[in-house]
């Protein structure tokens, strides 16, 4: 049901060197065992000279369901920020995924991912996950 | 600034109704994308730049499917580049926007995928 995907490029090929790249990021998804789904993701990159930030999201809803994305990024010289939401539902049905990521130059890249689904007469489920990456390479998953 | 450049490319019959492509060089450095089909759906990319930062923003929405993406980068010495894009019917059509130093471009593509 999830899917976390984690790069620590350069940083961690090269530890402890000052201006190595850190790349991190996260994505998750509802179940596709129903007829909708969602699932947003979003990574960052950073270094000393440069600040990123990309995601974006998908949502199907089958039978005739709705689907809603909303991407939003924003960035200054020293830091950048990501957004996703991700949204389908139907009559009985609904799943919505969000995904944030930060990133401070020639810092940490931090993201966090929620998935939710739930099904009429049926007890939501909920998934989370945070990730962080430093500059040093190494990364954090809860 | 460069004028903005507009690049439809169609191999496959279009069926929205209305295209509003609105790509100005404005005081405040947005650029707008809002694509209406004829079934509903709507497509909004904006991507900005006030000169100490840049956004991006994309939106989908309609039946079926809806998907979006942004991207926005920060680099010394080079400034700043934003993009958006997104696609309602998740087979054959995306809008995306991007700004950066050369200005707004604003890219349809329809090609089947």
């Amino acid at each position: 049901m999830k899917r976390i995907w984690l790069t620590a490029a350069l940083a961690a090929a090269l530890p402890g060197i000052a201006g190595a790249q850190v790349t991190g990021g996260s994505q998750s998804s509802t179940p596709t065992t129903g007829d909708v789904s969602a699932g947003p993701y979003g990574s960052g990159t950073t270094d000393a000279n440069s600040v990123g930030v990309s995601g974006g999201g998908a949502a199907t809803a089958a039978n005739g369901g709705t689907a809603t994305t909303d991407s939003r990024a924003k960035l200054n010289p020293n830091a950048a920020h990501q957004r996703s939401v991700a949204t389908a539902r139907d009559e009985d049905e609904r799943a919505r995924s969000m995904t944030n990521t930060h990133v401070r130059k020639d810092g940490d890249v931090r993201s966090r991912s929620m998935s939710i689904y739930k099904e009429r007469g049926e007890k939501p489920v909920i998934d989370r996950e945070s990730t962080v990456t430093n500059a040093d390479g190494t990364t954090t998953t809860r | 600034m460069a004028p903005p450049s507009l690049r439809l490319t169609s191999m496959a019959i279009p069926l929205l109704l209305v295209l509003a492509a609105a790509a100005a060089d404005s005081p405040s450095g947005t650029c707008r994308q809002t694509l209406i089909h004829a079934d509903g759906r709507i497509e909004t990319s904006v991507v900005a730049d006030d000169g100490a930062g840049a956004s991006a923003s994309s939106r989908s929405a309609g039946q079926g499917h809806a998907s979006s993406s942004v991207s926005a980068s920060s680099s010394s010495g080079e400034g700043s580049s934003a993009s958006s894009s997104s696609s309602s019917d998740g087979t054959s059509r995306s809008v995306s926007v991007t700004r950066d130093a050369d200005g707004c471009r604003i890219m349809i593509d329809e090609r089947p995928r």
